[in-house]
């Protein structure tokens, strides 16, 4: 008997008590619900975690060369604590270049910093104040924040003769917040002040005014380069010592993780919270499998029903197995039969229950995010994620339970003696 | 004159029920002839049965030899056993057996389905043997819908789809009235004529047995007497 002739009565006997084989697939179709539903829930949650963990800045990295001295602390980019210490890597112009270009980057900002002994003072309405060198892309301690906001003016700077405020500086020279838009476009002094006394000035056009409210300016990187010039007395650092630190923004979490991995690699130091991404994916990884696990102990439960219904099917059919065998049946075909059968009922019980499963999906996420709205909540994204390996893997399991299920009734069938069943009414 | 199919040596069949012991079939010697018509009789509980499906290859024996075209079914493998029940028997019982769910033609194809024929040349075949006893216009009946001579007709059909040498029947009349019995019995020996198939026939209607070349009478699982009707028809 070819495997075709085999599937097809094994089609067409399943087809024949339609209602008994539904039932019986029905345990499947339940187990296979359970695990859709929740593992569609677990990818999505996972795709909600990574994307919460985007928006308050994981997927940035920040570089800094190897051997600078600092250590992979919490400490915001753009100052160097601990002044500059000998450098193993550099970072060089020709690596942003080339990291700008790498699959998955959405932005690279490069940053000189200034050591933390330079006295800085903003000159503007003829007064003079201390403040503070934040880098141009703020990172903001990497604490669970949203990013730096403009509130007048963009905060992008170019690449010369560009400062950005922010506003407790504007506030500290007596500006109010309803004036922020009017400073837009004026030209202030940045002064660098040595502990000798000698200062050097430099004029720059206000880009922006930042929400941060302590006094902090950002500078355009070929000024920085200048005054750092300045300071060391020197006219080559950047040549020197590379850049101080680099911001990289990636795409998504997981490209900013597997770019940490590459550029640790090639030799620079990487700080970035991918740790705490993967934590979370551990953790969604653990609910999954044991979501998982729930939903197969279903599927267990649910081979009861095959295998009762393949037993009933095999006492009922006793005489035509016995005719089948008088004909020249072998013992492997009639088992073959019987197995198809049973992993018949397991196969469309799941893929019933993948289809039942992922239109409830598609349902609660039309509704979800009408509550989460409802409710103020910033989750945005679908929470039921049907993936092609969840698809395939439990239509395949299902099919795998159905033939265990079949498996003892079927080996009871082939082993039955021929001259009884023909006997049996 | 012709060539001996089966030969059975001290062939014996002991079933045991409960402790006891019964001798369905004792020490019985045999020689059936190629292309010859056999009718076995006797009381039920003579052993007929089991004789006949023993020659099938339904059964095994308990001791002694039974061999059907030069293979030995005692000692054959199981695979060796299905081939042999598969290709060289055609078999027919007095409850018809046909598969319930299948209809006539289906029926017919199932043995052609077993030995891998491919589809078309069975369904063609299936279509031919139903034309040949006289069911061309029942074919896409199932078997409830067909009265008892033409389920038997069928089982005839099915029996015959795989070119068997051998054509077992078990009171393949028991089950019709003695004019549609009569009608399957003359399909029957037509068969065996035109076709030069070897036929064994279990039957206890001596009117029936009259029609075969020979009669193996049986009682308590032993030959009694071989009456040779044909003198044609020699045992070798």
């Amino acid at each position: 008997m070819t495997l075709r002739d085999q599937i097809r009565t094994a089609l067409s006997n399943v087809g024949r008590r339609k209602l008994r084989s539904a039932l019986a697939s029905l345990g499947v179709v339940v187990g296979t619900l359970t695990i859709v539903i929740m593992v569609s829930l677990a990818a999505g949650v996972r795709q909600q975690i990574n994307r919460q963990f985007a928006s308050i800045g994981l997927d940035r990295l920040t570089v800094t060369p190897a051997g600078s001295g600092r250590r992979g602390g919490f400490g915001p980019p753009g100052i160097d604590p601990f002044g500059t210490g000998p450098r193993k890597k550099l970072i060089t112009a020709q690596d942003i270049s080339h990291w700008k270009q790498l699959p998955g980057v959405v932005q690279v900002v490069s940053e000189v910093s200034l050591p933390g002994s330079v006295g800085l003072e903003l000159g503007w309405n003829g007064t003079n104040q201390a403040v503070r060198m934040v880098g141009a892309e703020p990172v903001r301690g990497f604490l669970f924040q949203e990013p730096l906001q403009p509130v007048a003016g963009s905060l992008e700077l170019p690449e010369s003769g560009g400062i950005v405020l922010s506003q407790g500086a504007v506030q500290a020279v007596g500006i109010s917040s309803n004036q922020f838009a009017g400073v837009i476009g004026r030209n202030v002094e940045a002064i660098l002040r040595t502990s000798r006394g000698e200062t050097q000035s430099y004029s720059l056009r206000v880009q922006g005014v930042s929400q941060e409210r302590s006094r902090d300016i950002q500078v355009s990187i070929a000024d920085r380069i200048a005054m750092k010039n300045w300071w060391f007395n020197s006219t080559n650092t950047l040549e020197r010592e590379g850049y101080d630190s680099v911001t990289i923004r990636s795409a998504d979490v997981t490209h900013a993780d597997a770019l940490a991995t590459q550029l640790r690699h090639d030799g620079f130091q990487v700080q970035s919270l991918e740790i705490f991404v993967q934590v979370a994916n551990r953790i969604v990884t653990a609910i999954t499998v044991m979501f998982t696990l729930i939903g197969s102990i279903a599927l267990l439960v649910a081979t009861i029903g095959i295998a009762n219904t393949m037993v009933m099917a095999i006492y009922e059919r006793t005489r035509e197995i016995g005719i089948l065998k008088a004909m020249g049946a072998s013992s492997g075909e009639i088992r073959r039969m019987f197995m198809l059968e049973a992993g018949f009922i397991g196969l469309v019980g799941g893929v019933v229950g993948l289809l039942l499963g992922w239109l409830a999906g598609l349902g609660l996420n039309q509704v979800i995010p009408i509550y989460l709205q409802h409710r103020e909540l910033p989750a945005r994204g679908d929470f039921f994620v049907v993936t092609l390996p969840l698809a395939v893997g439990v239509i395949v399991f299902a099919t795998f339970i159905g033939l265990v299920a079949g498996l003892l009734p079927a080996q009871r069938a082939a082993k039955l003696d021929p001259l009884q069943a023909l006997r049996h009414e | 004159m012709n060539d001996v199919l089966i030969h059975a040596g001290k062939l014996t069949r002991h079933y045991s029920v409960g402790r006891a012991v019964v001798a369905a079939l004792s020490d019985v010697e045999l020689t059936v002839p190629t292309s010859e018509f056999t009718a076995l009789v006797g009381p039920s509980g003579s052993g007929k049965s089991t004789l006949l499906n023993l020659i099938g290859g339904l059964d095994r024996p308990s001791s002694g030899e039974i061999r059907v075209n030069g293979l030995s079914l005692g000692a054959a493998s199981e695979p060796e056993l299905v081939r042999y029940r598969r290709e060289r028997v055609g078999f027919i019982f007095q409850s018809f057996n046909l598969l319930p769910t299948l209809t006539a033609q289906e029926n017919v194809e199932a043995p052609m389905m077993l030995a891998e024929i491919p589809q078309r040349s069975r369904r063609e075949r299936a279509a031919a043997l139903l034309e040949s006893v006289g069911l061309a216009a029942r074919m896409l009946h199932k078997p409830n819908e067909l009265s008892g001579g033409e389920k038997q007709r069928v089982a005839i059909a099915r029996a015959l789809a795989n070119r068997p040498l051998l054509l077992l029947a078990d009171e393949p009349t028991g089950n019709l009235d003695s004019k549609t019995g009569g009608a399957v019995l003359d399909l029957l020996c037509g068969l065996h004529e035109a076709q030069g198939l070897t036929m064994i026939m279990v039957t206890h209607d001596p009117e029936i047995a009259a029609r075969a070349s020979r009669i193996i009478h049986l009682r308590d699982g032993t030959i009694q007497n071989i009456e040779t009707l044909s003198p044609a028809e020699k045992v070798p």
